[in-house]
């Protein structure tokens, strides 16, 4: 996903247990390939308000695969544009303001988007963002001649061979409700309607984040577990095109993060070992790491309508590159939105990159999942 | 609707609204447009009332005038509306934002079924701005 905290802040929810159990119980990830490459995408188990901009919100969230979860709450709110609306159409600007906060609440603190190289995934975290958005509006684009030739070419096809309806077909540019007509008769033009009534518009969010987390080691010499605090930080800004067939978003994201980093889990044992099952344990050999990394993630989300116009295929290619190491990921998750039926989307998820210079390659199936826009 | 009936309440815009009949000469009707947003703010969409031209060469837009109402409700009044069809169009952006735009004390002309408001949202899960129209007439 290209989906920054941010934006998975968002989804929000009302109701938290029936949620969770919902996400682990009813709804498990399939997961093939290696064990370590197991999704880390976690199961929202939210339910998403309506409006992102405005309003206390909270989630919760799963990953399926080592039980980790984190709450989420959030607040959003508006600042500007100032006035009314543009009187006959034109350019805007709106800026929006959200702060949030992350809760580690079980098992393992550190939610790590693999697939996105997020760094800053550990621990309990508070951000604040703001988001601005510049739209054009372009109310009288439903009298345009596109919008005239798509009435008439949904006209004819409604008419098939009876010549007597396709002459009736060059009047039907009077139809005074353009835009309502297409939507209900023809959905199959649903495309070409939105290329031509509407048009592109973007939007800019910066975000910062500080988090506090601690991580576990073992002491070699004595076997003890010890505990260590690190903060971390990060700034994030984004730039999202989205252009106006409406269905489809680029985004291009540069975040810096500077956060703690655990040692990898190995057996430890003492420096002399008489007893395996006394002198050695499991678990990081060595204090936590502080990691920088300068991420630069791109994406491209595309939702594909069926010809019916109630039902289709979203995808979402991201790749991301942290300027500071080796590491890098490109992933490709795949939805499928089934009428009627809106908690099953079944989808798939491809995920290929490197970290610490290991390559990992992941394919996931899930049975709900959670394309959006957002 | 005949349009000594269209604003019939006494609010103090519909008051100044008010259709009146001096002799033959007709003060132009002033239609209110209420829209309530989901977020109480003007944050990602836009209301507007047209009129196609005579000729048909496009679209006439009609000037609003807009002011906050309580309740998170936005109020917009047109100036000078004849007689004839007009069309309201609402446009949201983003995925979230949803809007519901009544024209006031006016019925809805098509689509023949529906009633105000007009609700608008974005699903985000297939798409990222949004829009929809509804026509009301304004009668000799």
């Amino acid at each position: 996903m290209i989906q920054p905290f941010g934006a998975a802040r968002r989804k929000m929810a009302s109701t938290l247990s029936a949620a969770v159990i919902g996400s682990v119980c009813l709804l498990p990830t399939v997961v093939f390939g290696q064990a370590a490459d197991q999704d880390r995408r976690p199961t929202n188990s939210g339910f998403a308000t309506d409006d992102p901009f405005r309003g206390a919100s909270s989630s919760i969230e799963i990953s399926t695969d080592e039980k980790k979860a984190k709450a989420e709450f959030g607040y959003a709110g508006y600042l500007a544009g100032r006035g009314s609306p543009s009187p006959s159409g034109g350019r805007r600007l709106d800026i929006s303001w959200n702060v949030g906060l992350s809760l580690p609440i079980g098992g393992k603190s550190d939610i790590i988007d693999k697939g996105t190289l997020e760094k800053l995934g550990d621990g309990t975290k508070f951000s604040g963002g703001l988001t601005l958005l510049n739209a054009t509006s372009s109310p009288d684009s439903i009298y345009e001649d596109s919008v005239t030739r798509l009435m008439i070419q949904a006209c004819r096809a409604e008419a098939g061979n009876d010549p007597e309806k396709n002459k009736e077909c060059d009047s039907w540019k009077s139809q005074r409700n353009r835009e309502g007509y297409l939507r209900d008769h023809a959905p199959w033009l649903g495309l070409q309607l939105n290329r031509a009534l509407y048009g592109s518009f973007w939007t800019l969010e910066a975000e910062g984040a500080v988090s506090l987390a601690r991580y576990k080691y073992v002491d070699v010499s004595t076997l003890e577990d010890r505990k260590q605090s690190i903060n971390g930080y990060s700034a994030t800004a984004i730039f999202a095109f989205y252009p106006r067939d409406a269905v489809s978003k680029f985004k291009v994201e540069a975040e810096y993060s500077s956060a703690g980093k655990s040692v990898d889990a190995t057996i430890v044992c003492k420096t002399v070992v008489v007893s395996p099952a006394d002198d050695c344990k499991f678990g990081a050999a060595n204090s936590p790491e502080r990691d920088n990394a300068l991420v630069i993630r791109s994406g491209y989300a595309r939702y594909f309508p069926f010809r019916t116009g109630d039902a289709g295929i979203g995808l979402e290619l991201t790749g991301s590159k942290d300027l500071l190491s080796d590491d890098w990921a490109v992933q490709l998750p795949i939805y499928v939105t089934i009428p009627g039926i809106s908690d099953v989307s079944p989808g798939m998820k491809a995920s290929y990159g490197s970290e610490d210079g290991a390559n990992d390659f992941t394919v996931n199936i899930f049975i709900k999942s959670t394309f959006s826009f957002k | 609707m005949k349009r000594d009936k269209i604003l019939t309440s006494s609010s103090p815009v519909e008051q100044i609204a008010r259709f009146m009949t001096i002799g033959e000469r007709e003060i132009p009707m002033i239609v209110e447009i209420e829209v309530k947003p989901k977020s109480g703010t003007f944050f990602g969409w836009d209301v507007h009332v047209m009129s196609p031209r005579a000729d048909d060469s496009g679209a006439i837009i009609h000037k609003l005038d807009w002011a906050s109402a309580s309740g998170g409700k936005w109020i917009a009044t047109t100036a000078d509306l004849p007689p004839k069809v007009y069309s309201v169009r609402g446009q949201v952006w983003l995925p979230g934002i949803e809007i519901e735009v009544t024209a006031r004390n006016i019925p809805v002309k098509e689509p023949a079924s529906k009633t105000w408001p007009m609700s608008i949202k974005v699903d985000g899960a297939n798409q990222t701005q949004n829009s929809d129209t509804y026509l009301f007439e304004v009668t000799e």
